[in-house]
């Protein structure tokens, strides 16, 4: 268990999550090709949970239960997967919604499936100084209450956008891989202890000896 | 004016269609007679199926036009093209009702109309009690099909017996086990079961009372159609499809055979049955699928699995009985 | 005045298309007339809908399928339960086939 902690009760590696979070995988965005001129209308009336339509958006839209997704299925052939929580998730989804495509008689492939998009979420619990953030990473960040009331980071390394909230809660999109989602917690972290308001007494209250997701704090206080 | 019952509104309704045209009906010159026989014939199919109870009381006279109204002998005019019988049949009573040993007519009280009296309304001890109409009504001989035989599936007995022409290890699906990992000898088998019994396996779903959706749309425009059809099922997972689709239906064996994997240019797998979405599995459903709720939607709205909507202006077929509603709301869980 | 063909599926409905179809078979009566007959159907149960009917319905259960196509929503209900002012109903499976309304008052 050494490098470990536990986060719930899944071990988190420590190597990779020094903040002892590992942010939660909300929605992964994938794209395949199905290769093959589609017929939605006969796909509308055939397919089950199916939806179209064509004055207003110009592609099918369906829905399975398992994986929990649904599919926007163009004419192109084009599949855009949404809602899944994880990557194989995704694929699995996709791969359903093209064979179902195939069952109604359309010669669909599986041509370049790819994860476009993961958005992951955590919860630092602690609030944070929005524009104190807002001050300090001026580059990096936009902050207009009156329109969004979260903080918009735009990371450059990985290419991540942050929207952080005075609640502590993050919302992280814009990774092709998971390991960008987890980079960009791990950077932008320190940086929001170091905005939080005033850690110690707002957060302590509710602060428990199994509540890892504060394990290491103080370190990292002590590093900024 | 607000009609109590189902009933009234439906006589109301069969009363003001017959109304209105009327005067079609002359102007094209058929007998006012042909309108008092679909009148009753309508009637009479309603009352069979329970969804009006006699005696009906008229609410109003007919609206003759003129003076001996459709006593008038109605003379064909030769500029309307007109392609019914050249003769007219004076319809009788026998032609609308053949003789049966149950019947005790009794005459309609339509005043004004004399000839109206060779039409009998029966009363509704004449016919099966329209709440029995869970089981089968009997078809008569040479009378028409009653409405809720076609609700109740008499093409069922043969589907089960064409289901017993397949091997019993058949699961619903249509699809043979896989028995040595070689996913691609079935399709062989699908194709062919397909081009062979494109109608028996649509027959063979409605003996497990799935519900179509395939024909949702386009069903509405169709004048007429045989009422079994809306109730065919429309599971993506049989390759078997009712006829008219064997051509798109066999399409998946020529996309799927696995040496089709190449032209990827990762390892994917091609797709196969494993990739088949089994979670709505309708077995073990419950087969009673013929209640039906028609309707107009004013709103339906999502928000995750929750869905809710707005509808007015129903007729519903609930437990073999007919609701209407001004209103209705909706929230379903998918 | 616009109008569904929607009511033609409900009893009443298959009752008088039925009635159509022998009068038509049997030559008492011209397809062109029969399909009249119809379309003022269409209008007469429409009518009578919005001008005497009364009753509200609620309508709950398990959404088994959807489908939206060519402005009709279909439902397919499991363990659904009906509720007006006068009964509650409960059916294992039942279809819900809506138009949009909005196509009417256009």
């Amino acid at each position: 268990m050494e490098g470990q902690v536990l986060e719930g009760s899944q071990p988190v590696d420590i190597s990779k999550h020094p903040s002892g979070i590992v942010p939660t995988l909300q929605n992964i965005v994938s794209t395949v090709n199905l290769d093959c001129k589609l017929d939605l209308k006969a796909i509308a009336l055939q397919a089950r949970n199916a939806e179209y339509n064509p004055k207003r958006f110009a592609a099918v839209i369906m829905r399975i239960r398992d994986p929990k997704t649904t599919a926007l299925i163009f004419a192109s052939g084009k599949m855009v997967c949404t809602g899944a929580k994880s990557e194989q998730q995704s694929k699995l989804a996709a791969r359903k919604y093209a064979r179902i495509i195939q069952k109604l008689g359309f010669p669909a492939k599986f041509k370049d499936f790819k994860i476009q998009n993961i958005v992951g979420s955590c919860d630092v619990k602690f609030p944070i100084r929005l524009e104190g953030l807002a001050y300090s990473h001026g580059a990096f960040s936009s902050y207009e209450p009156e329109l969004f009331p979260g903080l918009i980071y735009r990371m450059k390394q990985p290419k991540i956008v942050l929207l952080i909230f005075v609640s502590g809660k993050i919302v992280l999109t814009g990774a092709k891989v998971r390991d960008e989602t987890y980079a960009a917690f791990e950077n932008i972290y320190p940086v929001l202890l170091s905005s939080g308001k005033a850690i110690m007494r707002d957060s302590s209250h509710n602060m428990n000896i199994n509540d890892n997701n504060r394990w290491g704090k103080p370190e990292y206080c002590n590093k900024l | 004016m607000a009609a109590t019952t189902t009933s009234t509104v439906y006589i109301n309704v069969i009363e003001d269609v017959v109304n209105k045209v009327r005067e079609e009906f002359l102007q094209s010159g058929v007998d006012e007679g042909v309108l008092s026989q679909l009148q009753a014939l309508w009637e009479h199919k309603m009352m069979e199926c329970g969804a009006i109870c006699g005696p009906i009381e008229r609410s109003s006279l007919p609206k003759h036009p003129g003076p001996g109204g459709s006593a008038i002998t109605p003379v064909h005019d030769l500029n309307v093209p007109y392609e019914g019988p050249e003769e007219y049949e004076t319809p009788t009573a026998d032609m609308l009702f053949p003789p049966t040993p149950l019947q005790t007519p009794i005459q309609t009280p339509l005043p004004g109309t004399s000839e109206h009296s060779m039409y009998h309304l029966p009363t509704p001890s004449d016919y099966p009690t329209p709440q029995d109409s869970g089981g089968v009504p009997e078809v008569k001989p040479g009378r028409p099909s009653p409405y809720m035989a076609s609700f109740d599936f008499f093409v069922v007995p043969s589907g089960k017996r064409k289901r017993e022409d397949f091997p019993p290890q058949v699961p619903r699906t249509g699809y043979i086990p896989q028995q040595d990992g070689a996913g691609d000898a079935t399709y062989d088998v699908f194709q062919s079961e397909n081009l062979v019994y494109p109608k028996q396996s649509t027959i063979l779903k409605l003996g497990k009372g799935v519900v179509n959706l395939r024909l949702g749309c386009e069903e509405i425009h169709a004048l007429k159609q045989p009422l079994w059809l809306f109730f065919a099922s429309e599971d993506y997972n049989t390759v078997n499809t009712p006829a008219g689709h064997e051509l798109h239906a066999t399409t998946p064996a020529v996309a799927a055979p696995t040496d089709q994997g190449g032209d990827d240019d990762d390892d994917e797998p091609p797709l196969n049955e494993n990739d088949d979405d089994d979670l709505d599995d309708v077995e073990g459903e419950e087969p009673n699928t013929q209640h039906l709720v028609l309707a107009q939607f004013d709103k339906v709205t999502r928000t995750k699995s929750k869905w809710k909507c707005t509808l007015k202006d129903g007729i519903m077929r609930i437990n073999s009985k007919d609701i209407l509603f001004t209103k209705a709301t909706g929230e379903f869980d998918f | 005045m616009a109008t569904f063909e929607l009511y033609r599926r409900s009893t009443i409905g298959m009752c008088l298309t039925e009635t159509l179809d022998e009068m038509v078979s049997n030559g008492t009566l011209s397809p062109e007339l029969a399909i009249q007959v119809l379309v003022q159907f269409d209008k007469s149960m429409t009518e009578a809908l919005e001008n005497q009917v009364k009753s509200k319905v609620s309508v709950k259960g398990h959404l088994h399928t959807y489908r939206f196509c060519d402005n009709v929503w279909t439902f397919i209900l499991q363990d659904a339960i009906f509720k007006n002012e006068e009964c509650q109903e409960t059916v294992g499976m039942v279809k819900i086939v809506a138009c949009d309304s909005k196509l009417l008052t256009q």
